[in-house]
């Protein structure tokens, strides 16, 4: 059986394109059940397209897209709840009329679970949506989408714009509901959390696919020798050229190296140049993010992370 | 995924329920101080009142056209930032739109319906006039007739802005003056072409198809104010309807998000 077999959201060569613009670039990837997957990218990367194509709500030029072992049809969305970027909530409408929306349209829909989040999130279901903050508004959203409990979930930017605590309940739900089975794709600009709560993850990066896999296992797969000199970095001849070292970033009086392999050798190689201080560090998913999408995106990156 | 809709429509047919028991207050004022003023001349027996049910209907059909107009847009209400929502239900897009569509054609029954009672009715009998009131040989029929034309309205606003992310009020609103200077077109005595074309448009446009009525100096009466030379094809104005229908949903369908 491979990863396709087991996947429950299957995703192959998906592309699409506006006009010139590459949106989507041959992207591929498989969540099996049970998994939170965090898509990261730099604004503009084709997280959102990638979502819209999955389910239909924009029409991919190629690939195919496989949800719960099949094909995209009305029924998936029984067990497939989405979570658009901006708010789709009807202004005139309050949460309560919103529920009842969803509790009409959906059989798997749990009025207990939808008090629960509305109590979590502190809403208040008689408020028009229109009346709501952008945090309240997807609070409600989220509040609809894990009230029917659903086997999959399509998340994009869930905590665009809820405070720090609501944020964390947003994880708190996700972990939760990844651990009773169901399967989480969810894109987030704030590496903190997609380090937190998702296992998989892939970073896009102008519509491409950069980087994927499981979150140990790519944090696990470099070092980073980190060193200080003063009053500069020194030539430190080679160490570019080492097929152990990945990249090299020079920044001011300090530079990282990340390493593939043994990364004390290269300690070693670095600490012949006497620096005022070396450390050898775990990368972490922000490293990962910036070493992917280049020094470009890394501004940008620092920005939003 | 009718409810939204139904909330959407109960919410204007509550505003234009208000609307009319507002007129009929107003009205009711009016005839009191008529009457104080010995103003008030309410028609005797003797002055052979006939009114006709058909008119009635045609004027509840010309009220309707508003509720029409404005649910004529709903297909692009849900275009304008959310069909994130309407589209990740479980039912296909054919369904979603047929069932919104559904309820706003109730919705214009409705309008019909309110207008008949809640403004024609008390509005004739404070005038004392209901009892001159006289049914063709088919009152359900008739109605029919007239309720097609508000909902082949309908049907053509919805073609025309399924498509259309914002400005679909105005674009149905602003339809309406071409529609109802076509619909005069089509049976004004216009030399040979061009009576044709507006002739052959007219079959085209749901307003052609409203039948009017006119009081004349003797009492009311009704005659057709607006004939336009077509017969009022009822087979036709259902064709209208699911054509146009169709049409709307065809290009709904097809919309990204």
């Amino acid at each position: 059986m491979n990863a396709t077999d087991m996947a429950v959201i299957s995703v192959k060569n998906l592309s699409k394109r506006y006009g010139r613009i590459i949106a989507a670039s041959d992207v591929t990837f498989d969540i099996p059940k049970g998994s939170i997957f965090g898509l990261l990218g730099t604004n503009g990367a084709g997280k959102t397209t990638t979502f819209k194509c999955m389910l239909g709500l924009a029409r991919a030029d190629s690939g195919m897209v496989l949800l719960g072992g099949a094909p995209l049809r009305p029924k998936t969305f029984e067990e497939l709840s989405y979570v658009p970027e901006t708010s789709a909530l009807y202004d005139w409408m309050t949460g309560r009329d919103h529920l009842e929306f969803t509790r009409r349209a959906f059989r798997r829909y749990a009025a207990g679970r939808a008090r629960e989040l509305l109590e979590l999130f502190g809403l208040d279901p008689m408020r028009k949506a229109g009346k709501l903050s952008k945090g309240q508004q997807s609070a409600l959203a989220l509040t609809m989408a894990f009230s029917i409990r659903p086997r999959m979930l399509v998340l994009d930017e869930p905590s665009s714009g809820l405070d720090p605590l609501h944020q964390r309940h947003v994880l708190d739900l996700m972990i939760d509901a990844a651990a009773g089975g169901a399967t989480v794709l969810f894109s987030s600009h704030q590496i903190g959390q997609v380090e937190r709560a998702a296992d998989h993850v892939a970073i896009l990066h102008q519509g491409k696919i950069v980087v994927q896999g499981e979150v140990d296992q790519l944090k696990a797969s470099e070092k980073i020798v980190e060193a200080t000199f003063d009053p500069h970095v020194p030539a430190l001849d080679g160490l570019d050229a080492d097929p152990n070292v990945r990249r090299v970033m020079r920044n001011g009086r300090m530079i990282r190296a990340f390493v593939r392999g043994n990364a004390d050798e290269v300690a070693r190689r670095i600490n012949v140049a006497s620096p005022t201080s070396i450390r050898v560090l775990d990368q972490n998913l922000e490293d990962i993010f910036v070493a992917a999408v280049g020094a470009q995106a890394s501004s940008a990156a620092g920005r939003e992370v | 995924m009718y409810y939204k809709e139904l909330l959407r429509v109960l919410r204007a047919l509550k505003n234009m329920a208000i609307v009319y028991v507002v007129i009929d207050l107003v009205y009711a004022a009016f005839l009191i101080f008529a009457n104080a003023q010995g103003h008030l001349q309410l028609p005797k027996p003797s002055d052979h009142v006939s009114l006709s049910l058909g008119a009635l209907f045609a004027i509840c059909a010309f009220a309707a056209l508003f509720p029409a107009t404005a649910y004529g847009c709903s297909l692009a209400a849900e275009n304008d930032g959310h069909l994130a929502l309407a589209w990740t239900k479980p039912a296909s897009r054919v369904r979603y739109a047929l069932t919104v569509m559904s309820v706003d054609a109730a919705g214009i029954v409705a309008a019909f319906a309110l207008t008949f009672v809640l403004l024609l009715l008390p509005e004739l009998g404070m005038v004392g006039v209901l009892r001159y009131l006289s049914a063709g040989p088919s009152v359900v029929l008739e109605a029919i007739r007239h309720l097609a034309v508000p909902l082949a309205w309908f049907a053509l606003c919805q073609a025309l802005t399924a498509s259309l992310r914002c400005n679909a009020r105005m674009v149905a609103g602003v339809s309406v003056l071409p529609a109802i200077v076509l619909a005069m077109l089509a049976g004004a005595p216009l030399p040979g072409a061009w009576h044709q074309a507006f002739h052959a448009l007219g079959y085209i446009n749901p307003l052609a198809y409203w039948a009017g009525f006119e009081v004349n100096g003797s009492g009311a009466s009704a005659n057709d104010l607006m004939t336009f030379a077509l017969p009022v094809g009822d087979a036709t104005l259902v064709a209208l309807v699911l054509i146009y229908a169709a049409l709307a949903i065809v290009q709904w369908r097809r919309l990204e998000a």
